[in-house]
């Protein structure tokens, strides 16, 4: 299973233009939206879903274009698609968090997705490599996150795990999707993606090969 | 790059939206707009849009895809605008 997720901070967020939803949403999802009870709750959960599909798509190729346009979400099937394949989602929210995962396929096999605030994350008391604690204080809550949810599925100490995101080879540019290692090794079968947005952090694994 | 006009508008248009204003002292070409900025993703499409507006130009969705740093949108802007 490969996994993305996105989270947004629906507070911080607002409410988008309407040149912000032209440009994001396909003319489909946009008839959808002005139908939509909560047509801005809509548009985010609209944009969550592209941008966890985008991560799961773009392991495979991380050169991908992201044009949220040709990510096609269909609400009621749960699903988005796009020219490289079809990838279902999920939808959880809490209070002003609205948070997405997605996986290839349509069984996800073992997967968890966790979401807590900035503060929360950060309070937990997880050591974290020189690498892992470069970022910012999202960066490091998220990663705090993730080594909990990672010691939950896999069964061992939080501590053991290492997140680490290495720069992608040219002529790629930025860090590439997160990997995990344990012991000093990378697990290659774990598939891990991080996501924050204002005041919350959310994180995302899966094994791949099991179902 | 640094002192051209077109990069100094386009900082004064991602300005609004950086949460680290501390990180705006020290922009260059090379400063990417999300990790440096951290400037959101769903902020960078605000960010396009304005420039559309300020430039009087318009970005494609591959255009958009690959403004990753500001010395991207100043290129891109500048090759359209003939500057």
């Amino acid at each position: 299973v490969i996994v993305g997720n996105d989270i947004v901070d629906r507070l911080a967020a607002g409410v988008p233009s309407e040149r912000f939803v032209a440009r994001v949403l396909t003319p489909t999802e946009r008839a959808l939206a002005a139908e939509a009870p909560d047509g801005t709750a809509f548009v985010w959960r609209l944009w969550a879903a592209k941008e966890a599909a985008y991560k799961v798509l773009a392991r495979a190729d991380g050169e991908l274009p992201f044009a949220h346009r040709r990510f096609h979400v269909d609400p009621a099937a749960a699903v988005v698609r796009h020219e490289r394949g079809q990838v279902t989602v999920r939808w959880a929210e809490d209070g002003a968090a609205l948070v997405c995962w997605a996986w290839l396929g349509a069984d996800a096999g073992p997967l968890a997705c966790r979401v807590a605030t900035v503060e929360e994350a950060e309070a937990v008391p997880y050591a974290l490599s020189t690498l892992e604690g470069a970022g910012d204080g999202a960066s490091r809550a998220v990663r705090r996150l993730a080594k909990w949810l990672l010691a939950t599925m896999l069964g061992r100490e939080p501590d053991a795990f290492e997140i680490r995101r290495p720069e992608r080879p040219a002529p790629a540019r930025g860090a590439g999707p997160p990997e995990v290692w344990l012991d000093g090794l990378r697990l290659e079968q774990v598939s891990l993606s991080l996501a924050h947005d204002g005041r919350f952090v959310s994180a995302a694994a899966g094994l791949r090969g099991a179902r | 790059m640094a002192e051209s006009k077109t990069f100094n508008r386009v900082v004064g248009i991602i300005r609004p939206y950086v949460k680290n204003q501390e990180a705006l002292a020290h922009v260059s070409a090379d400063t990417s707009i999300l990790d440096d900025l951290k400037v959101n993703s769903a902020r960078l499409v605000d960010i396009i849009l304005e420039m559309e507006n300020e430039f009087d130009v318009e970005l494609g969705d591959d255009e958009a895809d690959k403004v990753r740093t500001i010395g991207d949108a100043v290129s891109i802007i500048d090759a359209k605008t003939g500057a």
